[in-house]
C-alpha cells in the first residue's frame, strides 16, 4: 500500500519498500517509518558561532547531531556526502534521546543543535529529543533550511528555543533550479518561527550569478525587515565551489561586504558575513550608538561588552538571548 | 419523462455534487501529520560512538 508522508511540502507518494526524496522516510508493509531515529551520523561538540548563531548564548559549546539525509538536494551542498547519502551506505551511531541529552550534559553543553544535514529529516528523533532536553533544562537550536509543513513545523517549534534558518534566495525559480524546493513554506516557516518567540537568526548563501544581484539582495533584505524584523540577525555567507555546482568561483569578498551594506541601509541591525575572515562583518556592534559590543574572530569571542543584554554605553536592549 | 425517472435524474445530480463536494473538503482540510514510526534496526553500517569533544567538519 502506498504511503503519503506529509512532513513537508514535497508530500512524497512512496510505494512499499521505498523511501520518500529524503533517503529517510520509508514505507514498509504501508507504515511509515524513519530508518535514522536514535541513528545520528555525527556527533560533535562545536562553539556556538559555528552554526552560526550570534545572538544566542555567545561563546558556549553546543553538542551538534545529525543524521544523513535531506528533503532539499542543493546544488551547492557543502555537506553533500552526508546529506544526499542513503542509510544503507552511511556508518551512524546508536544514540538514543536519553543517551544524547545525558552526553550533553556530561559535556557541559547548555545546549543542543539539530544541524550538519537537516533536523527536518530526522523530525521524530528532534522531536522526542528536544523534548527531553528541554525537561533537562538544556536549549534546543535548529540549524535548517526550513522546509517543513505547518503543523509539524508548530510542533516541533514548542521545544525550539533558537533556529538559524537559510533563506537561500528570492524566488521560486531559485529554489526550484538550484535546490529542488519551492520559497514559500520556507518563508511561512521563518515568520511562524519569529511569531512563536524562538530567537531566529537567518543565512543567505551568496552564490556567484545566481543570487549575488545587489537588486536581488536588496528584496532579500526588505522581506526579512517587514516579515521579521529589523532586529532579526542576517548572515551572508560564502559560497565555496562544492557538489553540483564545482564551476563557479567563491564568492568574491567585496560581494559580501556590499551585500552587508545594502542589508544594513535596508534598516537591519546586525548584518553578518560569514564564512571568511571579516573584521567589522563579524562583529555586533549596537544599532543606536554604533558601538562595539561583541568582538570575534573566527568563531572565538575576543570581548563581549553587553550588559543585562543590553549596550552598556547608551543603554539599548540587543535582541538575543544572552545567559 | 416519467415522474420516477426525473426524480432519479435529481437524485443522481445530487449525489454526484454531494461527492464533488466530498471530495472538494477533503483536499481543502488542512493536512493531518503522521508521525514515523521508529525502525529499530539501522540499515547501514554502525559505527562506535567516538570523542565527540572534538568540532564536527562539516558545516553548520
Amino acid at each position: 500500500m502506498t504511503v503519503q508522508c506529509e512532513l513537508c511540502p514535497k508530500l512524497c507518494l512512496i510505494e512499499s519498500g521505498q523511501s520518500g526524496e529524503c533517503r529517510v522516510r520509508v514505507n514498509i508493509d504501508g507504515v511509515l517509518r524513519t530508518v535514522v531515529y536514535g541513528h545520528p551520523c555525527s556527533v560533535h561538540v562545536d562553539p556556538m558561532e559555528k552554526k552560526p548563531l550570534f545572538h544566542f548564548l555567545p561563546g558556549t559549546d553546543i553538542v551538534s547531531i545529525a543524521t544523513v539525509g535531506c528533503n532539499l538536494h542543493c546544488r551547492n551542498c557543502q555537506n553533500w556526502e552526508i546529506s544526499q547519502a542513503n542509510p544503507e551506505d552511511s556508518p551512524a551511531h546508536i544514540l538514543s534521546p536519553e543517551r544524547l541529552v545525558d552526553l550533553t550534559i556530561k559535556q557541559n553543553c547548555p545546549s543542543l543543535a539539530y544541524t550538519y544535514t537537516d533536523p527536518i529529516v530526522f523530525y521524530e528523533y528532534t522531536y522526542d529529543t528536544a523534548k527531553l532536553a528541554r525537561g533537562a533544562g538544556i536549549r534546543n537550536v535548529l540549524v535548517t533550511a526550513g522546509y517543513i509543513n505547518e503543523e509539524p513545523w508548530k510542533r516541533l517549534l514548542e521545544y525550539v528555543d533558537a533556529a538559524n534558518i537559510d533563506l537561500k534566495g528570492m524566488t521560486e525559480d531559485f529554489y526550484r533550479e538550484v535546490c529542488s524546493g519551492t520559497l514559500k513554506p520556507v518563508q511561512d516557516a521563518l515568520v511562524a518561527a519569529k511569531a512563536r518567540g524562538i530567537l531566529v537568526e537567518v543565512t543567505n548563501l551568496i552564490i556567484p550569478t545566481l543570487n549575488d544581484e545587489p537588486e536581488q539582495i536588496r528584496e532579500l533584505c526588505r522581506w526579512v525587515k517587514s516579515n521579521l524584523g529589523g532586529e532579526t540577525p542576517l548572515h551572508f555567507s560564502r559560497f565555496f565551489p562544492r557538489y553540483k555546482m564545482r564551476h563557479l568561483p567563491a564568492t568574491s569578498p567585496r560581494t559580501l561586504d556590499t551585500a552587508r551594506e545594502i542589508a544594513m541601509s535596508e534598516g537591519l541591525d546586525y548584518v553578518y558575513i560569514g564564512n571568511i575572515q571579516s573584521k567589522a562583518g563579524q562583529n555586533t556592534c549596537c544599532p543606536a550608538c554604533k558601538r562595539l559590543l561583541i568582538e570575534r574572530s573566527g568563531y572565538t569571542i575576543l570581548q563581549n561588552r553587553l550588559k543585562e543584554g543590553s549596550c552598556p554605553d547608551c543603554g539599548r536592549e540587543i535582541y538575543g538571548v544572552w545567559k | 419523462m416519467t415522474r420516477r425517472r426525473f426524480v432519479q435524474r435529481i437524485l443522481k445530480a445530487g449525489s454526484g455534487i454531494l461527492l464533488g463536494i466530498v471530495w472538494l473538503g477533503k483536499k481543502a482540510s488542512p493536512r493531518k501529520f503522521v508521525w514515523a514510526k521508529r525502525l529499530e534496526k539501522y540499515p547501514g553500517p554502525l559505527k562506535a560512538l567516538g570523542d565527540v569533544s572534538k568540532q564536527g567538519k562539516w558545516s553548520g
